[in-house]
């Protein structure tokens, strides 16, 4: 199964269906001397990802062609021809040797999503290395100290939008403590025919321009009951839009799975009776998925490839950068992967089938639910949710008296948030949370009471206990701002370009507390070190490297600062980075 | 979350894992053990906690952490490279510079007095919070310019939904040109009205004032009914250009704009416009009717 992009010079006529896109364009650079091999169709027993690089030297070469998701023809940005990248799969302890060349006219970069190296191995431009230079070839050195799934990507302009994205898969040295016949990867993206630079410039001039699901008269009238009015009344006093759940829809993205469009249909195959890993990686820029699979339930074994208690599950929220192992035990011939952007505006779709061709039923996207004031923080508008039929557990305002209630022994991780004098009178914010609470047993917006067995973070325990055990010594709290309208980013109201780093001492422990001030959802990565997420008690909950934080919510995790140097720390959406980004500087 | 329920999640977990999982490790039942006495301790005893994380890292040799490791100087060299001036900007700038062409108005009146040619063009080059206005307005009434002004202006976001503008604006029409000193507010009220209140100074102590405000009713997400109010007053009679002192003149707006694409929306609609008090009166001098009310059709546009 042709899974990915190829840059074939042979064009068109060799890769046989029509539907599929193909990298036409061969940058004479790009076409040259490429490692890329023809894909071998993937077998029963063959597992999936036939466009993959093993062992310990890999040779990569970022460069420019033409792709046509959409039928019209745009620049990617490819490597090795492909689109994804090219999953990479090494064995734990082992030392690689990736030699990154980069034939585009622009610098470029990879940095290795979640993997624990040496700064200058992080692939981070201006912070850990000089970024690499057109023409030039980076080396990229570093041993392998954990296992599991995670990914790469550029960090350089808008590259990652425009394909520069692969998984890594690092096999363990010990077995994995669950068992599997066959394992794929499912690589969620979103793919735009407009230029980023552009997409971008449009969202700080009209932030709006992609949301076509606001409240409209006609619903007004129609949710007549006088507590949706207050919310109505909220929302407009407020000058913000309960529908503005994504920046970007997908009016603009097409959302791929492992480089297909939905109608491209990714086909992940199995023999019925075997126990498929998924290996689920959203490599997105701006979109969060919330994926399932008629007729199968999840077990899921690994959170940012990190295994966890297996916990079973109809579906989950995977946020930009975030990983997820599940376990699924496919019986009939045909299932459909569905994935649907948080918005539902669209969705990503494949199939795991006994055989090519075959495809089941795509379910209709999910209504759109809109954000309610509980879901923003404000417990004080909770009544005028719409939400009524919650659960106590999930309803955000509830779950937040529920805690104030509690005289926990021990740290509480909660507390009531004090804003920093930075938010003060800042014309970059456009709102503060009021009550922030965790909500890790919250499945989120749009997935409360669906009738489905939702994956939430407080299903999520890691395998093992916390590695570090020490208390932190000190808590940092940094606050998520922006301004909707403005399309402004930032921690605490200052964006990057004007912060000074956040400062460690090599060997602390220290608690890192999110209070997000937005209205958004914004998945946080620090990189370098693990984020050890706390439950609502300050103990150790599961390890990762990206943390999703709803509006509306405040959540702490440890950090033990075990390597030394400046790492980046942000949003990671793409068109967020930018303002809310921190330096971690790690110091003796 | 308190140490029972924890259990209780726990002891959830490991009944899934031994449902789902026929093929899970004999070790698993019992990691799960140890981990639930793990969170009993962790909230009651910390240095049992440690020595009970030594224990697990036995179990997961996998993990990394736990002990924090010695510093060499090649870990040194690593950790700090000499990128000497280069600074971090990952090539994208946070607050690049952009800007805005909205031709907010361009439409055909039908006037009393024959067809009058009506624009109002918002233009904008800048930063997120610093930007370089430049505006303009006016009209034609049967190919003769009526009225036509145009502003530059310097906007400075000062609080978070409101912009500050100071410049100066100059009149060609009607009357001889005459140039304001201008300086406003623009921005975005409670409820979402869009609102720009804007006064002028020029020579010999006339002030003017100027307000607008347009709200943005979604029909359906592409078809927007848009309500508008503008008033003006001024200070003093200007007999030359038939302005009398005071609440000077005023348009009430209806349009129904579709956008085709979000930049692009054509519509139609209905236009009170009134004179008040001294300039109401010039009009009739004149021998016009001091109010109006016309359809309107035109093109709002922006790139």
């Amino acid at each position: 199964m042709n899974s990915r992009i190829l840059l074939d010079p042979r064009g068109r006529g060799t890769t046989g269906l029509s539907r599929r896109r193909f990298v036409e364009g061969l940058g004479a650079s790009a076409a040259t001397g490429l490692l890329c091999k023809r894909l071998a169709a993937s077998q029963p027993g063959a597992g999936s990802a036939a466009d993959e690089l093993r062992g310990n030297e890999v040779e990569l070469r970022v460069g420019a062609a033409s792709v046509s998701f959409t039928g019209r023809e745009r620049l990617a940005t490819l490597v090795n021809g492909s689109l994804p990248a090219p999953l990479l799969r090494w064995r734990e302890g082992d030392t690689v040797t990736i030699r990154v060349r980069n034939d585009l006219d622009e610098d470029t970069s990879i940095h290795w999503h979640g993997l624990v190296l040496p700064a200058n191995m992080d692939g981070v431009p201006g912070l850990s290395f000089h970024g690499i230079a057109p023409g030039e070839t980076f080396v990229y050195r570093f041993s392998l100290h954990q296992s599991g799934t995670y990914w790469y990507h550029a960090h350089s302009g808008f590259q990652e939008q425009t394909g520069l994205y692969g998984p890594i898969i690092i096999e363990p040295r010990e077995p994995a403590p669950f068992g599997y016949d066959r394992e794929h990867v499912v690589l969620l993206s979103d793919w735009t025919d407009r230029d980023p630079l552009a997409l971008y410039l449009l969202l700080k001039r009209h932030s709006d321009y992609f949301n076509f699901n606001k409240r409209t008269l006609g619903d007004f009238v129609r949710d007549s009951p006088t507590a949706t009015r207050a919310e109505y009344r909220e929302w407009a006093r407020m000058r913000m839009q309960p529908s503005d759940l994504a920046d970007v829809s997908g009016s603009a993205y097409t959302y791929l799975t492992n480089g297909q469009t939905p109608s491209g249909n990714w086909t992940g195959l199995f023999r019925p009776g075997e126990r498929v890993r998924l290996r689920f990686i959203n490599g997105s820029s701006m979109s969060t998925f919330d994926v399932r699979i008629p007729g199968l339930t999840m077990t899921v074994v690994a959170a940012d490839g990190q295994n966890v208690h297996p916990v079973t599950v109809e579906e989950f929220r995977i946020a930009a950068a975030e990983t997820f192992d599940v376990l699924v035990s496919p019986n009939a011939d045909a299932y459909t992967i569905f994935a649907q952007s948080l918005d539902r505006t669209g969705y990503a779709r494949g199939t795991l089938a006994v055989r090519d061709g075959l495809a089941a039923e795509v379910p209709a996207l999910d209504r759109i639910v809109y954000l309610s004031m509980a879901d923003m923080g404000h417990a004080h508008a909770a009544t005028a949710t719409d939400h009524g039929a919650h659960s106590a557990t999930t309803e955000p305002a509830a779950a937040g008296a529920e805690h104030a209630g509690h005289a926990l022994p021990g740290p509480s991780t909660v507390s009531t948030p004090t804003h920093p004098p930075s938010e003060h009178r800042n014309p970059g914010l456009d709102m503060q949370a009021a009550a922030p609470t965790p909500r890790l047993a919250d499945p989120g917006v749009g997935l409360r009471d669906n009738g489905r067995r939702v994956l939430t973070y407080a299903d999520l325990s890691s395998l093992f206990a916390d590695p570090d055990g020490r208390d932190p010594a000190r808590t940092i709290e940094l606050h998520l701002t922006g301004h909707m309208d403005k399309f402004m980013w930032s921690f605490d109201g200052v964006p990057f370009a004007d912060a000074e780093p956040l400062r460690l001492r090599y060997g602390e422990r220290v608690r890192l507390r999110l209070v997000n001030d937005t209205m958004m959802a914004h998945p946080i990565h620090l990189h370098g070190m693990w984020s050890d997420l706390e439950d609502e008690a300050g103990a150790y909950l599961v390890r990762k490297h990206t943390v999703n934080m709803p509006p509306g919510t405040q959540r702490s995790y440890r950090v033990t600062a075990d390597a030394l140097g400046r790492w980046a720390y942000h949003c990671h959406l793409l068109y967020h980075m930018a303002g809310m980004f921190r330096e971690v500087r790690v110091d003796e | 979350m308190s140490n029972a329920t924890m259990r209780i999640r726990h002891a959830g977990l490991a009944a899934l894992c031994s449902i789902s999982l026929s093929a899970w490790p004999t070790t698993g039942a019992a990691q799960q053990d140890q981990h639930t006495e793990h969170t009993e301790h962790a909230t009651q005893d910390a240095p049992v906690v440690h020595v009970d994380h030594a224990e697990h890292g036995a179990v997961q040799p996998a993990i990394p952490g736990g002990t924090i490791a010695p510093l060499t100087d090649a870990d040194r060299a690593a950790a700090f490279p000499d990128l000497g001036e280069a600074v971090m900007h990952h090539g994208m700038l946070e607050d690049p510079l952009n800007k805005l062409v909205l031709l907010d108005r361009f439409e055909t009146q039908d006037a009393a007095g024959g067809d009058v040619l009506r624009w109002d063009l918002d233009t904008w080059i800048g930063h997120d919070l610093r930007k370089l206005w430049i505006r303009t307005e006016g009209e034609q009434l049967s190919g003769d310019t009526e009225r036509a002004e145009l502003e530059l202006l310097w906007g400075k976001g000062f609080a978070r939904w409101w912009d500050f503008l100071v410049g100066a604006r100059r009149d060609f029409a009607p009357g001889d040109d005459q140039t304001w000193a201008a300086a406003g507010v623009r921005g975005v009220t409670p409820y979402r009205f869009e609102l720009e209140a804007t006064t002028y100074l020029a020579d010999g102590g006339r002030a003017a004032l100027r307000f607008e405000t347009q709200y943005d009713v979604l029909v359906t997400n592409r078809l927007v009914l848009q309500p508008l109010l503008e008033l003006n007053w001024h200070a003093e009679d200007d007999a030359a250009r038939a302005v009398g002192s005071g609440l000077s003149d005023g348009e009430l707006g209806l349009r129904l704009r579709y956008e085709f694409r979000r930049e692009v929306a054509p519509y139609v609609g209905l236009v009170h416009e009134r004179k008040f008090g001294g300039t109401a009166d010039f009009a009739r001098a004149a021998g016009d009717e001091p109010s109006d009310t016309r359809l309107v059709a035109g093109i709002r546009v922006w790139f």
